[in-house]
Protein backbone atom coordinates (compact mmCIF):
# COMPACT_ATOMS: atom_id res chain seq x y z
CA UNK A 1 0.00 0.00 0.00
CA UNK A 2 2.78 2.38 1.06
CA UNK A 3 4.87 1.60 -2.06
CA UNK A 4 1.82 1.92 -4.31
CA UNK A 5 1.08 5.37 -2.83
CA UNK A 6 4.71 6.44 -3.24
CA UNK A 7 4.80 5.48 -6.92
CA UNK A 8 1.40 7.11 -7.50
CA UNK A 9 2.54 10.34 -5.83
CA UNK A 10 5.47 10.67 -8.21
CA UNK A 11 2.96 10.88 -11.07
CA UNK A 12 1.44 14.11 -9.68
CA UNK A 13 2.00 16.18 -12.88
CA UNK A 14 -0.22 13.70 -14.73
CA UNK A 15 -3.09 14.28 -12.27
CA UNK A 16 -2.68 18.08 -12.49
CA UNK A 17 -2.73 17.93 -16.30
CA UNK A 18 -5.78 15.66 -16.32
CA UNK A 19 -7.61 17.94 -13.90
CA UNK A 20 -6.89 21.01 -16.03
CA UNK A 21 -8.07 19.15 -19.16
CA UNK A 22 -11.34 18.27 -17.40
CA UNK A 23 -11.87 21.96 -16.54
CA UNK A 24 -11.25 22.95 -20.19
CA UNK A 25 -13.66 20.25 -21.43
CA UNK A 26 -16.20 21.58 -18.90
CA UNK A 27 -15.70 25.10 -20.33
CA UNK A 28 -16.42 23.81 -23.85
CA UNK A 29 -19.53 21.91 -22.68
CA UNK A 30 -20.61 25.03 -20.76
CA UNK A 31 -20.21 27.17 -23.91
CA UNK A 32 -22.30 24.67 -25.93
CA UNK A 33 -24.93 24.69 -23.19
CA UNK A 34 -24.95 28.51 -23.18
CA UNK A 35 -25.53 28.38 -26.96
CA UNK A 36 -28.45 25.96 -26.50
CA UNK A 37 -29.86 28.26 -23.83
CA UNK A 38 -29.56 31.25 -26.21
CA UNK A 39 -31.41 29.26 -28.91
CA UNK A 40 -34.19 28.45 -26.44
CA UNK A 41 -34.66 32.02 -25.24
CA UNK A 42 -34.66 33.38 -28.80
CA UNK A 43 -38.35 32.32 -28.95
CA UNK A 44 -41.25 34.13 -27.29
CA UNK A 45 -42.68 32.75 -24.04
CA UNK A 46 -45.76 31.09 -25.58
CA UNK A 47 -43.69 29.26 -28.22
CA UNK A 48 -41.06 28.26 -25.62
CA UNK A 49 -43.63 26.77 -23.31
CA UNK A 50 -45.62 24.85 -25.91
CA UNK A 51 -43.30 23.49 -28.64
CA UNK A 52 -42.12 19.89 -28.06
CA UNK A 53 -38.69 20.33 -29.73
CA UNK A 54 -38.01 23.35 -27.49
CA UNK A 55 -38.97 21.29 -24.42
CA UNK A 56 -36.28 18.79 -25.39
CA UNK A 57 -33.77 21.63 -25.83
CA UNK A 58 -34.65 22.95 -22.36
CA UNK A 59 -34.31 19.42 -20.96
CA UNK A 60 -30.78 19.26 -22.41
CA UNK A 61 -29.90 22.68 -20.90
CA UNK A 62 -31.33 21.79 -17.46
CA UNK A 63 -29.66 18.35 -17.35
CA UNK A 64 -26.26 19.88 -18.17
CA UNK A 65 -26.77 22.42 -15.36
CA UNK A 66 -27.24 19.49 -12.94
CA UNK A 67 -24.16 17.36 -13.77
CA UNK A 68 -21.63 19.84 -15.21
CA UNK A 69 -20.66 21.46 -11.84
CA UNK A 70 -19.67 18.04 -10.44
CA UNK A 71 -17.55 17.36 -13.51
CA UNK A 72 -15.80 20.74 -13.05
CA UNK A 73 -15.27 20.07 -9.35
CA UNK A 74 -13.76 16.68 -10.22
CA UNK A 75 -11.24 18.51 -12.44
CA UNK A 76 -10.35 20.93 -9.63
CA UNK A 77 -10.20 17.96 -7.22
CA UNK A 78 -7.63 16.26 -9.46
CA UNK A 79 -5.51 19.44 -9.46
CA UNK A 80 -5.77 19.65 -5.65
CA UNK A 81 -4.94 15.94 -5.42
CA UNK A 82 -1.89 16.63 -7.61
CA UNK A 83 -0.81 19.40 -5.20
CA UNK A 84 -1.20 16.99 -2.24
CA UNK A 85 0.87 14.38 -4.10
CA UNK A 86 3.59 16.97 -4.85
CA UNK A 87 3.69 17.72 -1.11
CA UNK A 88 3.95 13.97 -0.45
CA UNK A 89 6.98 13.79 -2.80
CA UNK A 90 8.55 16.79 -0.98
CA UNK A 91 8.03 15.04 2.39
CA UNK A 92 9.69 11.85 1.08
CA UNK A 93 12.67 13.79 -0.34
CA UNK A 94 13.09 15.72 2.95
CA UNK A 95 13.06 12.42 4.84
CA UNK A 96 15.59 10.83 2.48
CA UNK A 97 17.75 13.97 2.64
CA UNK A 98 17.70 13.91 6.45
CA UNK A 99 18.57 10.20 6.47
CA UNK A 100 21.47 10.61 4.03
CA UNK A 101 22.92 13.54 6.02
CA UNK A 102 22.51 11.92 9.44
CA UNK A 103 23.94 8.62 8.21
CA UNK A 104 27.30 10.45 8.00
CA UNK A 105 27.19 11.62 11.62
CA UNK A 106 28.99 9.76 14.43
CA UNK A 107 26.70 7.16 16.03
CA UNK A 108 26.61 9.01 19.40
CA UNK A 109 25.27 12.17 17.73
CA UNK A 110 22.86 10.49 15.30
CA UNK A 111 19.27 10.78 16.62
CA UNK A 112 18.11 8.12 14.10
CA UNK A 113 15.15 8.28 11.75
CA UNK A 114 11.98 9.10 13.66
CA UNK A 115 8.92 6.92 13.07
CA UNK A 116 6.63 8.22 10.35
CA UNK A 117 4.06 10.47 12.10
CA UNK A 118 0.37 9.64 11.94
CA UNK A 119 -0.30 12.82 9.91
CA UNK A 120 2.08 11.59 7.18
CA UNK A 121 0.11 8.33 6.92
CA UNK A 122 -3.22 10.17 7.12
CA UNK A 123 -3.02 12.87 4.44
CA UNK A 124 -3.11 10.51 1.40
CA UNK A 125 -6.22 8.87 2.91
CA UNK A 126 -7.88 12.27 3.44
CA UNK A 127 -7.14 13.21 -0.18
CA UNK A 128 -8.57 9.87 -1.41
CA UNK A 129 -11.69 10.43 0.71
CA UNK A 130 -12.20 13.81 -1.00
CA UNK A 131 -11.87 12.18 -4.41
CA UNK A 132 -14.29 9.38 -3.48
CA UNK A 133 -16.93 11.90 -2.31
CA UNK A 134 -16.61 13.97 -5.50
CA UNK A 135 -16.74 10.92 -7.79
CA UNK A 136 -19.78 9.66 -5.85
CA UNK A 137 -21.38 13.11 -6.33
CA UNK A 138 -20.72 13.02 -10.08
CA UNK A 139 -22.18 9.49 -10.38
CA UNK A 140 -25.22 10.57 -8.35
CA UNK A 141 -25.68 13.70 -10.52
CA UNK A 142 -25.40 11.60 -13.70
CA UNK A 143 -27.94 9.12 -12.36
CA UNK A 144 -30.28 12.05 -11.61
CA UNK A 145 -29.85 13.19 -15.21
CA UNK A 146 -32.52 10.74 -16.48
CA UNK A 147 -35.12 12.19 -14.10
CA UNK A 148 -34.17 15.78 -15.06
CA UNK A 149 -34.51 15.08 -18.81
CA UNK A 150 -37.74 13.15 -18.26
CA UNK A 151 -39.22 16.06 -16.24
CA UNK A 152 -38.20 18.98 -18.47
CA UNK A 153 -39.04 17.19 -21.73
CA UNK A 154 -42.65 18.32 -21.32
CA UNK A 155 -44.55 21.40 -22.37
CA UNK A 156 -44.30 23.97 -19.54
CA UNK A 157 -47.72 25.50 -20.21
CA UNK A 158 -49.52 22.27 -21.12
CA UNK A 159 -48.03 19.71 -18.70
CA UNK A 160 -45.55 21.04 -16.13
CA UNK A 161 -47.54 24.00 -14.75
CA UNK A 162 -50.90 22.16 -14.45
CA UNK A 163 -49.26 19.05 -12.83
CA UNK A 164 -51.40 17.80 -9.91
CA UNK A 165 -50.25 16.52 -6.49
CA UNK A 166 -49.35 12.82 -6.73
CA UNK A 167 -48.57 13.04 -10.44
CA UNK A 168 -45.35 11.55 -11.83
CA UNK A 169 -44.17 15.01 -12.89
CA UNK A 170 -44.42 16.46 -9.37
CA UNK A 171 -42.75 13.35 -7.95
CA UNK A 172 -39.89 13.85 -10.41
CA UNK A 173 -39.66 17.53 -9.43
CA UNK A 174 -39.54 16.50 -5.76
CA UNK A 175 -36.70 14.03 -6.49
CA UNK A 176 -34.73 16.73 -8.38
CA UNK A 177 -35.22 19.48 -5.80
CA UNK A 178 -34.66 17.06 -2.90
CA UNK A 179 -31.42 15.67 -4.32
CA UNK A 180 -29.69 18.93 -5.30
CA UNK A 181 -28.98 20.11 -1.70
CA UNK A 182 -27.43 16.69 -0.93
CA UNK A 183 -25.26 16.91 -4.02
CA UNK A 184 -24.09 20.42 -3.08
CA UNK A 185 -23.19 19.24 0.42
CA UNK A 186 -21.28 16.27 -0.97
CA UNK A 187 -19.38 18.53 -3.37
CA UNK A 188 -18.19 20.93 -0.68
CA UNK A 189 -17.48 18.09 1.77
CA UNK A 190 -15.22 16.53 -0.86
CA UNK A 191 -13.43 19.85 -1.40
CA UNK A 192 -13.07 20.28 2.38
CA UNK A 193 -11.38 16.85 2.59
CA UNK A 194 -8.98 17.83 -0.21
CA UNK A 195 -8.02 21.13 1.43
CA UNK A 196 -7.62 19.33 4.78
CA UNK A 197 -5.28 16.84 3.07
CA UNK A 198 -3.13 19.72 1.77
CA UNK A 199 -3.07 21.37 5.21
CA UNK A 200 -2.04 18.12 6.93
CA UNK A 201 0.70 17.52 4.32
CA UNK A 202 2.04 21.06 4.88
CA UNK A 203 2.01 20.42 8.66
CA UNK A 204 4.10 17.26 8.09
CA UNK A 205 6.63 19.33 6.06
CA UNK A 206 6.86 21.92 8.87
CA UNK A 207 7.35 19.19 11.52
CA UNK A 208 10.01 17.47 9.39
CA UNK A 209 11.94 20.73 8.92
CA UNK A 210 11.64 21.51 12.65
CA UNK A 211 12.97 18.03 13.57
CA UNK A 212 15.91 18.38 11.16
CA UNK A 213 16.70 21.87 12.45
CA UNK A 214 16.74 20.65 16.08
CA UNK A 215 18.92 17.65 15.16
CA UNK A 216 21.37 19.98 13.37
CA UNK A 217 21.45 22.39 16.34
CA UNK A 218 22.28 19.48 18.71
CA UNK A 219 24.99 18.30 16.32
CA UNK A 220 26.54 21.79 16.12
CA UNK A 221 26.41 22.21 19.92
CA UNK A 222 28.04 18.81 20.49
CA UNK A 223 30.77 19.53 17.92
CA UNK A 224 31.36 23.05 19.30
CA UNK A 225 31.77 21.67 22.83
CA UNK A 226 34.34 19.14 21.60
CA UNK A 227 36.30 21.72 19.64
CA UNK A 228 39.38 23.17 21.51
CA UNK B 1 -18.58 40.60 -18.02
CA UNK B 2 -20.82 39.90 -15.03
CA UNK B 3 -20.65 43.53 -13.95
CA UNK B 4 -20.52 45.14 -17.39
CA UNK B 5 -23.07 43.05 -19.29
CA UNK B 6 -25.27 41.23 -16.80
CA UNK B 7 -25.90 43.79 -14.06
CA UNK B 8 -27.30 46.60 -16.28
CA UNK B 9 -29.23 44.10 -18.45
CA UNK B 10 -30.72 42.40 -15.38
CA UNK B 11 -31.78 45.67 -13.79
CA UNK B 12 -33.28 46.87 -17.10
CA UNK B 13 -35.10 43.58 -17.78
CA UNK B 14 -36.49 42.89 -14.29
CA UNK B 15 -36.76 46.44 -12.97
CA UNK B 16 -38.46 48.35 -15.76
CA UNK B 17 -40.89 45.85 -17.30
CA UNK B 18 -43.96 44.28 -15.71
CA UNK B 19 -44.25 40.47 -15.85
CA UNK B 20 -47.08 40.68 -18.37
CA UNK B 21 -44.90 42.82 -20.67
CA UNK B 22 -41.93 40.47 -20.29
CA UNK B 23 -44.10 37.40 -20.95
CA UNK B 24 -45.63 38.98 -24.05
CA UNK B 25 -42.28 39.99 -25.62
CA UNK B 26 -42.34 38.98 -29.31
CA UNK B 27 -39.50 37.31 -31.24
CA UNK B 28 -36.78 39.81 -32.19
CA UNK B 29 -37.79 42.33 -29.50
CA UNK B 30 -35.26 44.11 -27.27
CA UNK B 31 -36.81 42.47 -24.19
CA UNK B 32 -36.24 38.97 -25.56
CA UNK B 33 -32.68 39.93 -26.50
CA UNK B 34 -32.13 41.02 -22.88
CA UNK B 35 -33.60 37.72 -21.60
CA UNK B 36 -31.30 35.89 -23.99
CA UNK B 37 -28.27 37.72 -22.58
CA UNK B 38 -29.40 36.95 -19.02
CA UNK B 39 -29.86 33.28 -19.88
CA UNK B 40 -26.66 32.47 -21.75
CA UNK B 41 -23.97 34.69 -20.18
CA UNK B 42 -24.11 33.12 -16.69
CA UNK B 43 -23.90 29.64 -18.24
CA UNK B 44 -20.69 30.66 -20.01
CA UNK B 45 -19.26 32.74 -17.16
CA UNK B 46 -19.44 29.98 -14.55
CA UNK B 47 -17.11 27.53 -16.36
CA UNK B 48 -14.89 30.48 -17.31
CA UNK B 49 -14.59 31.45 -13.63
CA UNK B 50 -13.74 27.83 -12.86
CA UNK B 51 -11.04 27.90 -15.51
CA UNK B 52 -9.57 30.97 -13.80
CA UNK B 53 -9.58 29.27 -10.38
CA UNK B 54 -8.14 26.08 -11.89
CA UNK B 55 -5.37 28.14 -13.56
CA UNK B 56 -4.41 29.62 -10.17
CA UNK B 57 -4.34 26.09 -8.72
CA UNK B 58 -2.18 24.81 -11.57
CA UNK B 59 0.17 27.76 -10.87
CA UNK B 60 0.39 26.74 -7.20
CA UNK B 61 0.91 23.12 -8.23
CA UNK B 62 3.76 24.14 -10.58
CA UNK B 63 5.44 26.05 -7.74
CA UNK B 64 5.18 22.97 -5.50
CA UNK B 65 6.36 20.75 -8.35
CA UNK B 66 9.58 22.79 -8.59
CA UNK B 67 10.46 22.10 -4.92
CA UNK B 68 11.32 18.34 -5.29
CA UNK B 69 13.86 19.15 -8.05
CA UNK B 70 15.45 21.86 -5.90
CA UNK B 71 15.62 19.46 -2.94
CA UNK B 72 17.13 16.74 -5.13
CA UNK B 73 19.87 19.14 -6.20
CA UNK B 74 20.39 20.19 -2.57
CA UNK B 75 20.78 16.53 -1.57
CA UNK B 76 23.42 16.05 -4.25
CA UNK B 77 25.30 19.21 -3.21
CA UNK B 78 25.05 18.38 0.52
CA UNK B 79 26.39 14.87 -0.10
CA UNK B 80 29.48 16.46 -1.68
CA UNK B 81 29.71 19.32 0.85
CA UNK B 82 29.51 17.34 4.11
CA UNK B 83 32.89 15.58 3.75
CA UNK B 84 34.43 18.98 2.99
CA UNK B 85 32.98 20.29 6.28
CA UNK B 86 34.73 17.53 8.16
CA UNK B 87 31.77 15.15 8.47
CA UNK B 88 32.80 11.72 7.12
Amino acid sequence: MEKMLQSMMKKFPWFIGMGFMIVIVALIIGAINAGNSANYYAFDKVTRETRADLALLLASVESTIVWLPYFKFLGVAMILGGITMALGVIIQILRDLGNSVMARWPADLNPGTPEKPMAAKLFPMIMMMGWILLIAGLIWALSLNGVVVSYWDHSIAGELNPAQPGSTLLQQLAVIQGTLPWLNTLRFLGMAFLFTGITVALTVIIRTLQFQEKALEKFVQARSAKAP
Amino acid sequence: MGVLALAPTASAYWGINAKAVRDAAPVGSALLAQLNTLAWWPKLLEPLTFLGVASFMVGIAMEFAAIPHILDRRTAVLTKALPLMGVK
